[in-house]
């Protein structure tokens, strides 16, 4: 499913203050797999992430997503594969204060297809009721808990249905009910979708109900 | 049976693109900063609606003013000039030559050349006419005029002198005579008096008034007479002849080019409106220019206003464009809801504009007045001055916002998402 080998990541590329973050990762996620992440603050988690989220290249080695070699791809194929197979929840959930909760749901659906349709209101309406706020779906997203907002970059993660969702400190801001509840829903989706989830964390506990956890310690997976 | 949940249901249009969705919603959530720029807009274009039309019903009613008293093009006889024998120049020294008096002579084959004339597709009315000095004499009174005599059926067609009459009628058969306020009031004269006219070859005759007109000019007035071209002819001296030729056309800024064409054809010098009225167009071009440069000046003040007020929304809506990034939105859809949110400022400030365009217009004109109450000028209020700004002013939203929107398209949706 997720496949990376020999990934590097450096920063300041030739500049004085060149720093390298990764350092020579080999990591493989299977279909379905539930995965946490940890290690401290900087030691490259986010970079990570980030690269396997497709929103960052590696300075050297390869990533194959679905089978398929992505460090050849362009911007525009990136982005179209990270819209259709890779859902990002963050640590402060960034949801658009623009639009409802719903609305929010929508919004990956109709940006892949330009309008907004009849199915997309079904799966988003279906979505919101599966994180269980179908009586905040008009609300504007500002003005729901810390905790709502996380269910809600839930369900717009998964929007597109995607393969792989990539889970930055979902818990990180939430109180241990609420960050519980987060968890199981993930766990939840992971089980009943085949999505593979790749859960950075802090929170020991947490980490032992994954399937397997990833250390990483100075930019590299131990 | 499941129950289908309509976009619209949920106060999202099926209609409208994501792009567009997101650019409103964006603008909307911004109320205090899109409302500021829209009212800037609206101020810019608003000053280059109310100008533009103020100007140019400026112009209109000058050129009206101009050419109600006129004909669009005159063809004089040439001017007489003295010449020196060529063998006599040899032995003549330190002498002068004298300027020639001009006499009033008719032109030549004048019959010929407005028919030659009348029959060019650009030209309206050829009419001949016939003018001269005079003395108007009453009793003891006496006062010098301007004889003009005309073909009423042509000549009036070039000045309407029916709109002009104060008392009256713009009729002249043979022996009546038209004359202007001031001299009927210089030498007592109303509708139906006699009024004898002496040449300075000599001829006199007895006219009779049949009006008194007004050429909203108090020389004009006290000098100017008319009556039937033959009876000028008879009263100046000029049996068959005319001193000139008057000439409308369809085109009234066309009128030098057929002009040129005239005398380019004929060989008679032909005199258009606007060389002999050199000054006004300068004046006139000098506030083209003016306004032009208002005008782009405005355009520009506005243009980057649009530019600030995005550049600054590109910072704010920094972790929004990384979001949608991250979701897989691409780089062009990022580049339109930007330009779209130039255009719809734009296109918003511009319609605001142009109503506070219209109600200033509307203002002035029941604010300045004529000292008889009426309008001072109609002003140039035409739809495609409107249509035109806004065309303009979203053209300028969408080039004005090309900047930010590229800023944009091109964040990095990790920094981004970090900022």
């Amino acid at each position: 499913m997720v496949e990376l080998a020999q990934v590097s990541k450096s920063f300041n590329l030739g500049k004085p203050n060149e720093i390298e973050i990764l350092h020579n990762i080999h990591l493989q996620l299977s279909r379905g797999e539930f995965c946490a992440v940890m290690g401290p603050s900087g030691s490259g988690k986010s970079t990570l992430l980030n690269i396997i989220g497709l929103l960052d290249r590696p300075t050297q080695g390869t990533l194959n997503l679905n089978g398929e070699e992505t460090t050849l791809l362009d911007d525009h194929a990136l982005t179209r594969l990270r819209g259709h197979a890779i859902g990002f929840v963050f640590q402060h959930h960034h949801l658009l204060s623009a639009f409802t909760a719903l609305e929010n749901v929508i919004i990956p659906m109709m940006g892949s297809h330009g309008f907004c349709t009849e199915e997309m209101t079904e799966r988003a309406l279906s979505l919101q009721d599966s994180v269980d706020l179908c009586s905040f779906s008009h609300q504007p997203s500002g003005s729901l808990s810390g905790g709502q907002q996380q269910r809600v970059a839930v369900a717009r993660a998964l929007a597109m249905n995607p393969a792989l969702l990539l889970a930055d400190e979902p818990t990180g801001n939430l109180d241990t009910k609420s960050a519980d509840a987060v968890f199981k829903l993930l766990r939840r989706v992971s089980r009943e979708q085949g999505t593979t989830v790749l859960f950075v964390t802090h929170n020991p506990e947490l980490a032992e109900r994954c399937d397997k956890t990833i250390q990483v310690v100075d930019g590299c997976v131990v | 049976m499941t129950t289908r949940t309509a976009p619209a249901e949920i106060g999202v249009a099926s209609w409208m693109p994501f792009e567009w969705l997101v650019a409103v919603r964006f603008l909307r959530e911004g109320k205090v900063q899109t409302s500021f720029i829209i009212g800037g807009v609206a101020i810019g274009v608003g000053v280059i609606v109310f100008m533009s039309a103020l100007l140019s019903g400026l112009q209109a009613n000058f050129v009206k003013r101009v050419l109600t008293g006129q004909a669009h093009i005159q063809l004089l006889p040439p001017k007489e000039v003295s010449r020196i024998l060529a063998h006599a120049e040899k032995g003549l020294q330190d002498f002068t030559v004298q300027a020639p008096l001009q006499r009033a002579k008719s032109i030549d084959q004048w019959q010929s050349l407005a028919m030659q004339i009348d029959a060019m597709p650009a030209v309206n009315v050829v009419s001949p006419s016939v003018s001269g000095s005079a003395l108007a004499v009453r009793g003891a009174t006496s006062r010098a005029i301007s004889v003009l005599g005309v073909a009423p059926d042509l000549y009036f067609q070039i000045v309407p002198m029916a709109e002009k009459m104060v008392k009256g009628q713009a009729v002249l058969s043979v022996n009546d005579i038209l004359i202007g306020t001031e001299l009927a009031n210089d030498l007592g004269l109303g509708v139906g008096d006699k009024l004898r006219v002496t040449a300075a070859n000599g001829n006199d005759n007895t006219y009779l008034v049949s009006g008194i007109f007004d050429l909203g000019n108090k020389a004009a007035n006290s000098r100017t007479t008319m009556m039937t071209i033959r009876s000028a002819q008879s009263l100046l001296g000029l049996m068959g002849g005319v001193t000139s030729l008057d000439i409308t056309v369809h085109d009234v800024y066309g009128a030098e080019t057929v002009a040129k064409k005239i005398t380019a054809q004929t060989g008679v010098q032909a005199d258009s409106w606007i060389k002999t009225n050199e000054q006004f167009f300068t004046a006139v071009n000098a506030q083209t220019t003016a306004n032009t440069a208002i005008r782009v000046f405005v355009g520009l003040s506005v243009a980057f206003g649009i530019a600030s007020v995005l550049v600054v929304s590109v910072v704010q809506k920094s972790r929004e464009i990384g979001i949608l990034r991250a979701m897989g939105i691409t780089r062009g859809q990022i580049l339109r809801i930007f330009l779209i949110q130039g255009g719809l400022l734009e296109l918003a400030g511009s319609l605001l504009g142009s109503i506070m365009g219209l109600a200033g217009l509307i203002i002035w004109q029941q604010a300045e007045k004529n000292p008889d109450g009426t309008v001072m000028f109609a002003m140039a209020i035409e739809p495609s001055l409107f249509v035109s700004a806004l065309l303009l002013a979203s053209l300028t939203g969408l080039i004005a916002s090309v900047a930010p929107a590229l800023r944009a398209a091109r964040l990095d949706p990790v920094v981004a998402i970090r900022a």
